[in-house]
């Protein structure tokens, strides 16, 4: 019979919860992979900013002279490609929202400055590979194999310490900078 | 379910066989997929893209011209091509005769004349 | 003669989700002519290529649009892919098929809330919503998105998604099946709701072949053409057919979109069953050289990527054509004869997405 062809349905609503939840006086349950905000483990980070140079909204800002790390959190798109680039993986993304606010504010966090460490490679196992030079995020390192010449800009380098572990034959080690 | 995956053809042609190619295009119940273009070299590069709905053919057709060679819109043809020429049009500056709908640079609202050639 | 009047429609209108502006010119009640005029929301995302290297320009390309931002990402990628002659792992290729057919989901059943908001049927819609929630939901869990899920990038997969995940994913799609089932009555059924479709806007199949339309709209019109025949991704191993309808009108676009999300969740399953075990992604190295196209069957319908590479880390061009920007002809033309009454269903019934369009 076509009448009352939402009986049941009329009846289930009736007596059944609400679907919606009564937010915010019961605060929403995000799940674990949700990407809410991009946070930095401080002490980890070595300043080399490349999350800074890959980040597609350019909303991350490094500055190696005052030791900080900064993000404006309104303009980040919780892309999650900083994370992904971390060196150090100190980077993380992880739920809760920015909450809207009147004005845009920027959010730096300070690192205590530190002896710089600079990668230096052992002339005597180095077999001149080029392994390190095209790990190096900088372009720091020139390996000329003809000459068997191993060379740092030390102004360029960033302290990742990804040549050291990419080094096949162990040969580089990470030292302070003299 | 059977795939049917072509691979895709691109044929290189000059503007005053365009118009030719199109009509044997149209003769062979072929659809207008897309029409584009890219800035290359100081070039503009068309590519006229036909489907076809049964096999899954996909023929594009390649146009290397300077930026003031004058190609004839296949709008006569294909009616529904406006809306790619239009856009080329505008985006690229691409110099196109004989649009049967011509938005004279107002389909989009832009603050540069040709801001994708650089 | 009954005197000629221009009605402007849009870019305002509250069945437009996006704005896209028609002049419709009016006799008595009957539209005779449609003139539409797009560009509000052009942002010229595809010259951002020579300012962001092609890794980063998945994040830009997915960002094009909301609700088909996975497949924008699934297309950016699979042209770089097949530039750089890229074989992604199985894994990764499941995973990607499984979310592009979630993502099918969670578009048909916001056009169906959408549909039934503008033929004035409020409850309906809001059921429709609330069943797109769940899928939300798992999208969420899945990849940490709603509905940018940042999953995409040139050689695979980000995220892996394990048993327990995919279970649930199981579970929830058969839920919202059987949901649908019963709302699927009152679409395909309800006196009233037939009222408002049946016989509006027809476009012949003959018509739809000339107007060159794509996806769902001419599926509705009796064109057997489906994107995914080509099995891009996990495609080629699955089972499923092309659904199309013989109805021609609103009507059959209705029907096809509510099949076509049985489908899906079917295609769900399927994916599930068969997922391989393995990596997700592969190591991609060097630039791209070289240009592609690639196909891809949206919820709206076939979206061409084309990309162009020249060996450096910026794309020299990348384009979309998105399905929407094919099936305007075709709305115009149904548009003409139409009442004024039935203009903002007829809009709808394209499924119009105009941030994709515009890019």
């Amino acid at each position: 019979m076509a009448l009352m062809k939402f009986k049941s349905v009329v009846l289930k609503n009736l007596f059944s919860k609400p679907v919606t939840k009564n937010y915010p006086a019961e605060p929403a349950v995000y799940p674990e992979r949700s990407r809410g905000h991009v946070e930095i483990n401080i002490d980890d980070c070595i300043l080399c900013g490349i999350c800074g140079m890959n980040c597609p909204a350019r909303t991350i800002k490094v500055d190696r002279k005052a030791s900080t790390w900064s993000i404006d959190r309104f303009d980040c798109i919780q892309c999650g490609y900083c994370v992904e680039k971390c060196p150090k993986k100190c980077l993380s993304i992880v739920p809760g929202y920015q909450e809207p606010g009147a004005e845009k504010f920027v959010a730096t966090y300070e690192k205590p400055i530190t002896v710089k460490k600079i990668p230096q490679a052992d002339m005597d196992t180095c077999v001149f590979c080029t392994l390190c030079a095209k790990k190096c995020p900088k372009e720091a390192i020139t390996v000329d194999r003809a000459e068997k010449k191993w060379g740092l800009n030390k102004d360029l380098c960033v302290s990742c310490g990804l040549c050291e572990s990419s080094c096949p034959k162990k040969s580089i080690s990470m030292v302070e900078e003299s | 379910m059977e795939i049917k995956n072509p691979e895709h053809v691109i044929v290189q042609i000059t503007p005053e066989e365009l118009l030719g190619n199109v009509v044997a295009m149209k003769k062979n119940g072929l659809r207008l997929s897309q029409i584009c273009c890219a800035y290359s070299n100081e070039k503009l590069e068309l590519s006229y893209s036909f489907a076809d709905d049964n096999t899954y053919d996909y023929i594009n057709l390649r146009l290397v011209i300077d930026k003031d060679t004058e190609v004839c819109s296949i709008t006569e043809l294909y009616p529904y091509a406006f809306l790619y020429e239009n856009e080329m049009k505008e985006l690229f500056g691409v110099n196109i005769m004989m649009l049967n709908v011509d938005y004279n640079s107002k389909l989009y609202r832009l603050h540069d004349e040709t801001p994708f050639i650089k | 003669m009954a005197k000629q009047s221009i009605v402007p429609f849009g870019p305002q209108h509250p069945v437009l989700p996006e704005p896209i502006h028609l002049d419709l010119v009016l006799e008595d009640e009957k539209v005779i002519e449609a003139i539409p005029s797009i560009g509000f929301v052009h942002r010229g995302l595809e010259s951002l290529v020579d300012k962001k290297d092609f890794n980063e320009m998945t994040y830009v390309i997915e960002r094009t649009c909301g609700i088909c931002s996975f497949m924008h990402g699934m297309g950016y990628c699979e042209s770089v892919e097949k530039i750089m002659n890229v074989e992604i792992p199985d894994r990764g290729k499941y995973l990607r098929t499984m979310w592009a057919e979630m993502s099918r989901v969670h578009s048909h059943l916001l056009w169906l809330g959408l549909l039934a908001d503008a033929f004035g049927f409020e409850s309906l819609f809001y059921q429709c919503w609330r069943m797109r929630e769940k899928v939300l939901d798992l999208f969420e869990m899945t990849t940490g998105g709603r509905c940018i899920f940042s999953v995409n990038k040139i050689g695979g997969v980000l995220k892996d998604v394990d048993d327990v995940m995919l279970a649930t994913i199981k579970a929830t799609t058969q839920d919202i099946a059987a949901e649908l089932r019963v709302i699927r009555k009152t679409f395909m059924e309800d006196y009233t709701v037939e009222a408002r479709l049946r016989g509006v806007g027809i476009l012949t199949k003959e018509q739809a072949h000339n107007l060159g339309t794509a996806g769902p709209f001419a599926r509705a019109s009796g064109i057997k053409m489906d994107m995914r025949t080509t099995g891009y991704a996990a495609y080629g191993d699955l089972d499923f057919d092309i659904i199309t309808s013989n109805e021609c009108d609103s009507y059959g676009r209705c029907e096809v979109r509510i099949n076509e999300i049985f489908q899906a969740i079917d295609l769900i399953g399927q994916c599930i069953d068969k997922m391989p075990k393995g990596d997700i992604a592969t190591i991609v190295k060097g630039n791209p050289n070289g240009e592609a196209f690639v196909r891809m069957e949206q919820p709206r319908g076939e979206a061409v990527y084309y990309s162009k590479a020249n060996g450096s880390k910026f794309l020299e061009r990348m384009r979309i054509r998105t399905p929407t920007f094919a099936n305007i002809p075709g709305l115009l033309e149904t548009l003409k004869g139409a009442d004024f009454a039935d203009v903002p269903l007829l809009i709808l019934t394209i499924d119009p997405c105009i941030s994709c369009t515009e890019r």
